[in-house]
């Protein structure tokens, strides 16, 4: 409960720093909606070309893209900006002071800011994930399992980048593997079959693109494998066991950069 | 600056390459159940995504972000009261920083040679190399004049990061960063033949591939020089109306 309120005030605050710049808040829409509209050209484009990309057709393609474009938002709310800040913090010597917090640090490091602006075009996303829905319609057991599958995604997801962000504590420029995570998980929103062997096994198992967002997806589609639904269940607690080894190791690590 | 930070450099390059690779692998997919789209077979496809990417390694629009600072920070006066023309000292800055890219840009081409040694489409001709050359040059200064524009919008907005971001995506959809324009229906073709995006990447990939008819190479040069002036003019009078309202003190 004091997590929960102690969120709910950094998300005020962020949300007020935010509306010092108006009018940036509402252009979040800009690269968000030409990204939206890049890929739905793209898709729809290719598919007046073939007849389908890897049998996937176009609402099904939409539906990939819209979960991919959640889970990709969401950790902008929530957590993204954070980790970004961390390596820095590090090396400004600013993450003594997050230390000393009486509050868990972990915490303090994935949740001090958060990019509120970027929930707009969150909407974006819900409204295509909308247009795909009229187009399967909805079952209440795959509702479940993909709401069920997509918090198992995001948690697997959040633990994920915050390994790589505690990586910080020995490597200081790995601000750019975020960023390269950020890349490979947006191939989640691809059909699994269009992968060669080794890189579907690598989008699964390494970097669990396809856990995160293809799983969830086919999960509302009725066409999930289960074994993949399964691993994304184990996944969650190996995710968070190795996120913890990795942040305390970094930790006991760790000596200040001030003076 | 670059150099120093190696892992940060090689992290950027696996991103460039990543990218490149997932879109070889998307379009293999796709060319399984056709042999040729729009003109485009699976080797010009190929060559296609490794070129327009290595072209995007030419431009930065970091020029735009570095004016916001400024301007925000108010470090733009000490500029202002020192004899130095910003747009040539943003534009030079620009260019130097490009140059450790460009190294990246080179191990990506060379990469791709030793991977897709059977994909790769050289150009046909040294005038398709000079052509290329030139159109380069044209569109490098076509994007920094549009990020000097986009930079000068930050005495009026202060912040500008999103816009910043939805401009640049909606340069690399419209030039062909994401797919060739020659796919689009042609309805769309002639709506982006009116904007200048499509000599940032699109057309630099048919020069280079010797696609364009020494008539296109001609309007194409004419039109690109018409675009770099008009946005060379506008850049100054966006600079001229913005030092105007601009306001700083102290340091």
């Amino acid at each position: 409960m004091k997590y929960i309120k102690l969120f709910l005030i950094l998300l005020k605050i962020n949300f007020l720093r935010e509306m010092e710049y108006r009018i940036n808040f509402i252009a979040v829409l800009i690269p968000a909606g030409f990204y939206c509209l890049g890929y739905t050209l793209m898709i729809w484009t290719i598919l007046n070309k073939v007849p389908n990309i890897a049998g996937w057709n176009f609402s099904q393609m939409l539906m990939l893209f819209s979960v991919g474009q959640f889970s990709y938002y969401l950790t902008w709310v929530l957590y993204r900006v954070s980790l970004d800040y961390f390596p820095l913090s590090i090396k400004k010597g600013d993450f003594d002071s997050i230390v000393k917090q009486p509050v868990s640090t972990r915490f303090m490091v994935s949740f001090l800011k958060q990019r509120i602006d970027v929930s707009v075009p969150m909407i974006g996303a819900v409204l295509i994930f909308a247009y795909a829905v009229s187009v399967f319609g909805v079952n209440f057991t795959n509702l479940f399992l993909f709401f069920l599958l997509l918090i198992s995604g995001e948690i697997i997801l959040y633990n994920f980048m915050f390994t790589a962000a505690s990586l910080s504590f020995w490597i200081i420029e790995i601000d750019g593997l975020i960023s390269l995570i950020d890349d490979v998980v947006g191939y989640g929103s691809y059909p699994l079959s269009i992968f060669p062997g080794p890189v579907a096994i690598f989008l699964t198992l390494i970097v669990p693109a396809i856990i995160i967002v293809y799983v969830p997806a086919t999960a509302f589609m009725g066409i999930l494998d289960w074994k993949l639904g399964f691993l994304s269940g184990m996944m969650v607690f190996v995710s968070w066991f190795v996120s913890q080894k990795i942040w305390h190791a970094g930790l006991r690590r760790y000596s200040s950069a001030s003076s | 600056m670059n150099i120093t930070y190696r892992i940060s450099v090689f992290l950027r390059a696996m991103q460039d390459i990543i990218s490149v690779l997932f879109f070889v692998i998307l379009w293999v997919g796709i060319f399984k159940q056709k042999s040729v789209i729009d003109g485009f077979n699976l080797n010009a496809i190929i060559t296609y995504y490794i070129l327009v990417k290595v072209i995007d390694q030419l431009y930065t629009f970091k020029p735009a972000k570095d004016i916001n600072d400024d301007i925000i920070s108010g470090d733009l006066g000490n500029y202002l009261s020192k004899p130095v023309n910003y747009f040539n000292y943003m534009m030079n800055f620009g260019l130097g920083r490009r140059l450790a890219r460009n190294t990246i840009s080179l191990f990506i081409v060379l990469l791709a040679f030793i991977i897709f040694p059977n994909y790769l489409v050289l150009p046909s001709s040294i005038f398709n190399v000079v052509v290329f050359i030139i159109f380069a040059i044209f569109s490098w200064l076509l994007y920094y004049e549009l990020a000097f524009f986009i930079g000068t919008l930050s005495f009026w907005f202060s912040e500008t990061a999103n816009i910043r971001s939805g401009i640049e995506r909606m340069m690399g959809l419209l030039g062909g960063l994401w797919i060739p324009l020659a796919m689009f229906p042609q309805w769309i073709q002639n709506g982006l033949n009116l904007l200048p995006f499509k000599y940032l990447y699109s057309n630099l990939v048919l020069a280079y591939q010797g696609k364009l008819a020494t008539v296109d190479v001609q309007n194409g040069l004419v039109v690109e020089a018409i675009w770099v002036i008009s946005l060379f003019i506008l850049c100054k009078m966006m600079w001229r109306k913005g030092i105007k309202k601009y306001e700083t003190f102290g340091k």
